[in-house]
This record gives C-alpha cells, sequence and structure tokens, in this order.
C-alpha cells in the first residue's frame, strides 16, 4: 500500500462529489435532493481541507468554516421549502411541481 | 516531521464515504438514505481528523451530523410515512445520470494524476505548482486570529446570512392564515 498524498483526497472529493451530481439527477424527491447536496458541499470541504494540509496555509479551512455555515444556511430555507410545498401539494415530488412551468 | 497519513485509516474511511454516498442516492427507501447521510458525514469528519484539521472534524460532527441531518431527518418524516418503500425517487433515466456523472468524475481524476504523478508514490514529493507538506499542525489559535484578521467581512456576512435564512424559514414555513386549508388525506404515489 503506497502512501497517502493529495491526490488521493481529491480523487476522493471528485468521487463524492460526482455521487452527489448523479443524486441531484435522478432522485426526484424534494429531500432526497437536498440530501446528495449535502454530498457535494462535503466534497468540496474536504478537497479545501486538503489542500490547506498539504499547503502550509490556514485559508482552505476557514473557507470550509464559511462553507459549511452556508450549507447550514441552505439546508435550513431548503427545508423550510419542502414543507411549505409539501402543505400545498401534498407530495413533494418535484416531477410534479410544476405550477410555474412556461 | 513529515505528514504521512496512515494509508490504513485513510482506505477504510475512503471506503466508508463512497459507499454511504451511494446509500444516499441510491437507497430505495429515504429515511435509509438519510441514515447514510449521517455514515457519510462522520466518515467525512474523520478524514478531517486525518488531514489533522481537529476543529473542522469537531464542527462536521456538531453542525452536520448533529444539526443538518437531523433536521433532514425530521423533513423526511414529515413528509412520508416512515419507510415507505412504495416511494418512486428515482427518475427512469439513471443510466443516462451515471454517464454524465462518469464523464464528469474522468475531467479531476485524469488530470490530478497527470500533472502529479509523484504524489502517490511518496509523501515527501514537491510538486511543481509549488506546494509543500506542511509540518506543523496548524492550531485552532491560529484558526481563531486567521478567522478574524483578513476574513471579518465574510465572517461578518455569514452571520448576517444565518440569521436571514433563519428568518426566511420561518417566514416561509409559516401557514398562511388566509389561505383555505389544504385538502386532506397524502397523494405520495406518482401517477
Amino acid at each position: 500500500m503506497s502512501a497517502i498524498g493529495l491526490n488521493h483526497f481529491l480523487a476522493l472529493g471528485a468521487v463524492l462529489f460526482c455521487l452527489g451530481t448523479y443524486g441531484v439527477l435522478t432522485r426526484r424527491n424534494a429531500i432526497a435532493v437536498l440530501l446528495s447536496l449535502e454530498l457535494m458541499f462535503n466534497a468540496v470541504n474536504l478537497n479545501l481541507v486538503a489542500f490547506a494540509r498539504f499547503m502550509p496555509n490556514l485559508d482552505g479551512v476557514v473557507l470550509a468554516v464559511f462553507v459549511i455555515a452556508v450549507a447550514a444556511a441552505e439546508a435550513t430555507v431548503g427545508v423550510a421549502l419542502v414543507l411549505s410545498i409539501y402543505r400545498n401539494f401534498r407530495h413533494i415530488d418535484l416531477d410534479q411541481v410544476d405550477t410555474m412551468k412556461g | 516531521m513529515i505528514y504521512d497519513p496512515n494509508p490504513v485509516a485513510f482506505w477504510l474511511l475512503a471506503a466508508m464515504v463512497a459507499g454511504c454516498a451511494l446509500a444516499v442516492v441510491r437507497a430505495r427507501k429515504l429515511f435509509h438514505a438519510g441514515l447514510a447521510l449521517v455514515g457519510t458525514l462522520f466518515a467525512v469528519a474523520g478524514l478531517y481528523g486525518l488531514l489533522q484539521a481537529w476543529f473542522l472534524a469537531a464542527v462536521q460532527v456538531l453542525v452536520y451530523a448533529g444539526a443538518i441531518a437531523i433536521m433532514l431527518l425530521f423533513a423526511i418524516m414529515l413528509t412520508h410515512h416512515m419507510m415507505n418503500p412504495d416511494l418512486k425517487s428515482l427518475t427512469t433515466q439513471p443510466w443516462t445520470a451515471a454517464a454524465l456523472c462518469l464523464m464528469l468524475l474522468a475531467v479531476p481524476l485524469s488530470s490530478t494524476w497527470q500533472t502529479a504523478p509523484d504524489t502517490t508514490l511518496s509523501p515527501t514529493w514537491t510538486p511543481k505548482c509549488g506546494f509543500q507538506v506542511a509540518e506543523a499542525v496548524p492550531s485552532v489559535e491560529a484558526l481563531g486570529f486567521r478567522l478574524l484578521d483578513p476574513f471579518t467581512l465574510p465572517f461578518e456576512m455569514v452571520s448576517v446570512l444565518i440569521l436571514v435564512s433563519l428568518i426566511g424559514a420561518l417566514v416561509i414555513a409559516r401557514r398562511d392564515p388566509t389561505l383555505p386549508e389544504p385538502p386532506e388525506g397524502r397523494e405520495e404515489k406518482a401517477p
């Protein structure tokens, strides 16, 4: 087993990001899309922290803290939207929430 | 001291991250997807620990696995019958999406391994783009000073953002008293 370098963390981040993209593209349930979005946030954070560790620089960790805060705000508003949609439509199937479709 | 992460720990955590993430996007029951997300978040926290970002590992467990994941699980339980297996939550085109994502994955993977093939061989490797492996572990104290010295404006903006999202979530989720009650009965099955 070879030593673990920066590339391993970057590759894992890429895999995680692509799994999140796959979830966003395929899921029809709004909450499942939110779960997949969290995967993508984590992939970005993993890359930031890996760069911060392999570069003698703390800025990546600071940026990751900001990303976590923004992700928390996004999840809050997302869940509120999902609950609002559920109250009006009685489901949260994104394919059927098309009232504003042109 | 040269930073050399434990390969066994890395591969275990990487397998846990990939497996749980796959469960998040593929699980048929939405509640299982939520639980798998918690597993992914804990594994990513472990990776932060492996990268010696202790503060971020703690924040990850507290904020992500503790708050965000629980909120999403609550949302799942508020909008679905628990463990409903009839939920059609996958589209009819998973293969198109999988092909797209594999293409998306190929780009960063090929570029990282082409520009720096030696990183995998030696932790002491000095890359062309000028990275050096940091020797000292950055302390939490340094992180706090960094957060307040050059990053004051984003720090304050994030606090404003969180306040705004809090109020916005309350406004969005509040039931509008002027609207009539929505019809009762669940329509969870897609036609």
